[in-house]
């Protein structure tokens, strides 16, 4: 952990039951976030990516969930030690949470300015005029056309796109620290998904703010990030920055991943495609949870489970038959 | 035989004009206050054993084509023609020598399923309707269809809601290839699977088509998906098709507005490789106001006052290629051969 370092979660173990036995939908989770920076968690539906970015603001109800381990330090702070009161205080003001679904997460009676009045005046005192003025500041810096009519607005009113953009101006308003954003493009067309990317960017280039950005969508993490990390069975297997990911990446299943995606450069030719499916979370196969889908599986993939591998330059990879062999 | 009566032969679909309005209805009488018009004049045609790609973003109109090509929905307008013939205003009756012909693979697999039905009865049906009576034959081709897309044969005493949805989406496929189709339309297939099971549901679909030589209109919203499997693509926005052109053509040489940012939209794979974007940063426009002109309008960042006056028509700007602006058009002339 550098000083540069505004999140960082540890070991992180969050199980759910499942019949008689136990779901390890997040089994041993490392990562970090630093300051200004952007990391995309990524990987397929079911790793468990919703599950830690729910850990870390307390969202995961308990029970049924369970937090197995694990340490999550926000600047300074121990997050899973904090009472209930100061964890309130913490969500909203320093870290805000964007949703997939933008519709579920507004409220359909209320009017978007009360939505975004609510969000600002939870942490602050303001007079009604400047609330106002702050709102429409905030629509505005989300690129909202027309923000003094939208507010008066209820959500049904709105696209998908302007309905994210309002949970980003609720998210901005009141200047997190940290932005955690689960699938907030996943449902919108992909000229949107591009404006609500480039708006990101763009606030980030204006003021100091860091981004944890969740998705399964190898193309988002290549336009947005900064430094990757790659979930797997509620694993990270691989991260890196962008560079080091995309070209050369050192863990069979991200390398499978990008060889799997289409594109019309491929035209022609045979898609590779990883055999089988993603184990459920609870009957993970022993050892490497990886092991039946990966071409280069040994008898002891089977056996332990394997350990991060460093590469250098902060690029790891928990897959220690390729790295034995990574000179040959 | 010329060359052009040659080619019509292969074509097995050509649709002409298709148009379907939706009444908007408002108020307590519920009069009809607009008309919402989700397939606004639409051709194209696909030829035997190829892929026509179909894309646009959401509520452009893909899946009412779709289902206005299977008369799933009566059109308002235009001709359908399959294998030579008009099927638009057939009755129910004669349709029914056409309707096995055609198949649809939806994005959901789940809710075309019938989850209180083994997945061999569902597959079953198909070859009923073949008129396959005698079953063990039924059975024999059942084991096949379940091989031919790479299921076990015990999955046809199982229930949909026991496998995942790429298994579903496998069982989908049989279903449509039970009756032995010559046309697939794909409605966003593979938008609801996960990387790693749409590269084999994307293989799958190809080695069908190698093998029985299958025609698919293949609707989809993500154009890496479209740009790898597909041999012409046509650009669909508000209810009329923008551009229309060979695949390679469409990614080389994008000439419609519309069409440029979609692609430039595209999230690339490679770092490095994402520019920024000059997007419009508008979203889009009410579409109940109705307009004049071109329907791109209010979005296009090259509008001027003509796009407003002026019908918008589908201009051929090159072999196979068209599109719908003006503009697009004049750059540069046609250079037909
Ligand atoms: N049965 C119907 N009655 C009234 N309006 C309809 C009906 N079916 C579709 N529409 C409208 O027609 C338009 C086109 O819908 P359609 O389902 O074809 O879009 P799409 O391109 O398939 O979108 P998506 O990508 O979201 O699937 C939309 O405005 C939709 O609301
Ligand atoms: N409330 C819950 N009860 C039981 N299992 C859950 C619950 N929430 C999530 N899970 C399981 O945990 C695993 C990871 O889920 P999630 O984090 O949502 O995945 P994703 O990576 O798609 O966001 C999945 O197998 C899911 O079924
Ligand atoms: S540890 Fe073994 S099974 Fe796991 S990814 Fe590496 S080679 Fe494959
Ligand atoms: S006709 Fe005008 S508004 Fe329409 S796409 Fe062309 S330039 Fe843009
Ligand atoms: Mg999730
Ligand atoms: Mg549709």
């Amino acid at each position: 952990m550098t000083n540069d370092t505004l999140l960082s979660v540890k070991d992180l173990k969050v199980y759910f039951p499942a019949g008689d036995g136990i779901a390890r939908a997040v089994d041993g989770v490392s990562f970090e976030v630093r300051r200004d920076e952007t990391v995309c968690l990524v990987g397929e539906s079911g790793c468990g990516k919703t599950v830690s970015a729910l850990s870390i603001l307390r969202l995961n109800p308990v029970p049924p969930a369970e937090i197995a381990g694990g340490r999550i330090m926000f600047d300074g702070q121990s997050l899973l030690k904090l009472d209930e009161e100061s964890m309130r205080r913490l969500r909203g003001k320093h870290i805000a949470m964007v949703f997939q679904e933008p519709l579920t997460s507004l409220n359909p009676v209320f009017t978007i300015g009360d939505q975004i009045g609510e969000a600002v005046s939870i942490h602050e005192n303001i007079g009604t005029e400047a609330l106002h003025r702050r709102c429409v500041q905030l629509l505005k810096s989300v690129g909202m056309p027309f923000p003094e009519q939208r507010l008066k607005d209820y959500p049904h009113q709105l696209s998908g796109g302007q309905r994210q953009r309002v949970m980003i101006a609720m998210a901005l308003a009141c200047a997190p620290r940290l932005i955690i954003a689960d699938e907030p493009t996943t449902a919108l067309d992909v000229t949107v998904q591009a404006q609500i990317l480039q708006l990101f960017k763009s606030i980030q280039k204006k003021r100091s703010m860091s981004l944890l950005y969740i998705t399964h969508d190898l193309g988002v993490v290549a336009n947005i990030a900064d430094r990757v990390y790659v979930m797997y069975a509620g694993a990270i297997v691989e991260q890196g920055n962008t560079v080091q990911i995309f070209r050369h990446a050192c863990h069979p299943y991200t390398q499978g991943l990008l060889a799997s995606l289409p594109s019309r450069l491929k035209r022609g030719k045979r898609l590779y495609s990883i055999p089988g499916v993603v184990p459920n979370p609870a009957f993970k196969p022993k050892g490497c949870p990886f092991h039946p889908r990966c071409p280069y599986a040994e008898p002891v993939c089977r056996e332990e489970f394997p350990e991060m591998c460093d590469y250098g330059d902060g690029h790891l990879a928990r897959c220690p038959v390729l790295f034995d062999k990574r000179d040959l | 035989m010329n060359s052009k009566t040659n080619r019509a032969n292969h074509i097995i679909l050509r649709v002409e004009g298709l148009k379907k309005y939706f009444p908007v209805r408002r108020g307590f009488f519920q009069k009809i206050a607009a008309w919402n018009k989700a397939v606004d004049g639409v051709s194209f045609e696909i030829q035997q054993g190829k892929t026509l790609g179909l894309v646009g973003e959401s509520g452009c109109g893909k899946t009412t084509v779709a289902r206005l090509i299977l008369k799933l929905l009566e059109s308002d307008a235009g001709k359908i023609v399959f294998r030579g013939t008009d099927i638009s205003k057939l009755a129910e009756n004669d349709m029914k020598l056409y309707r096995k012909d055609m198949q649809i693979v939806f994005q959901d697999p789940y809710g075309s399923l019938n989850p209180r039905m083994t997945v061999g009865l569902s597959i079953e049906e198909g070859l009923r309707i073949l008129g396959i009576k005698n079953a063990p034959k039924r059975k024999e081709r059942l084991e096949k269809l379940l091989q031919m897309v790479g299921m076990s044969p015990e999955s046809a005493d199982r229930y949909p809601h026991e496998f995942s949805g790429g298994q579903r989406q496998r069982i989908g496929i049989a279903r449509a290839l039970s009756v032995e189709p010559l046309l697939i339309i794909c409605d966003e297939p593979v938008s609801a699977l996960d990387v790693s099971i749409q590269a084999q549901i994307i293989n799958l679909l190809k080695d069908l088509q190698d093998r029985l030589g299958l025609s698919y209109l293949f609707i989809s919203h993500d154009l890496n998906v479209v740009g790898y499997l597909c041999n012409t693509i046509a650009v669909m926005y508000k209810g009329c098709i923008m551009e229309f052109a060979p695949a390679e053509q469409l990614f080389e040489n994008p000439r419609h507005p519309y069409t440029i940012s979609l692609l430039a939209a595209i999230p690339d794979p490679e770092p490095g490789n994402t520019p920024d974007l000059h997007l419009p940063e508008r979203d889009l426009p009410d579409s109940s106001i109705p307009i004049f002109g071109c329907s791109f309008q209010g979005r296009c960042t090259l509008e001027e006052t003509r796009c407003r006056e002026e019908r918008t028509t589908l201009a051929q700007v090159g072999e196979e290629h068209f599109v719908r602006c003006w503009k697009a058009a004049q750059n540069k002339i046609p250079k037909v051969s």
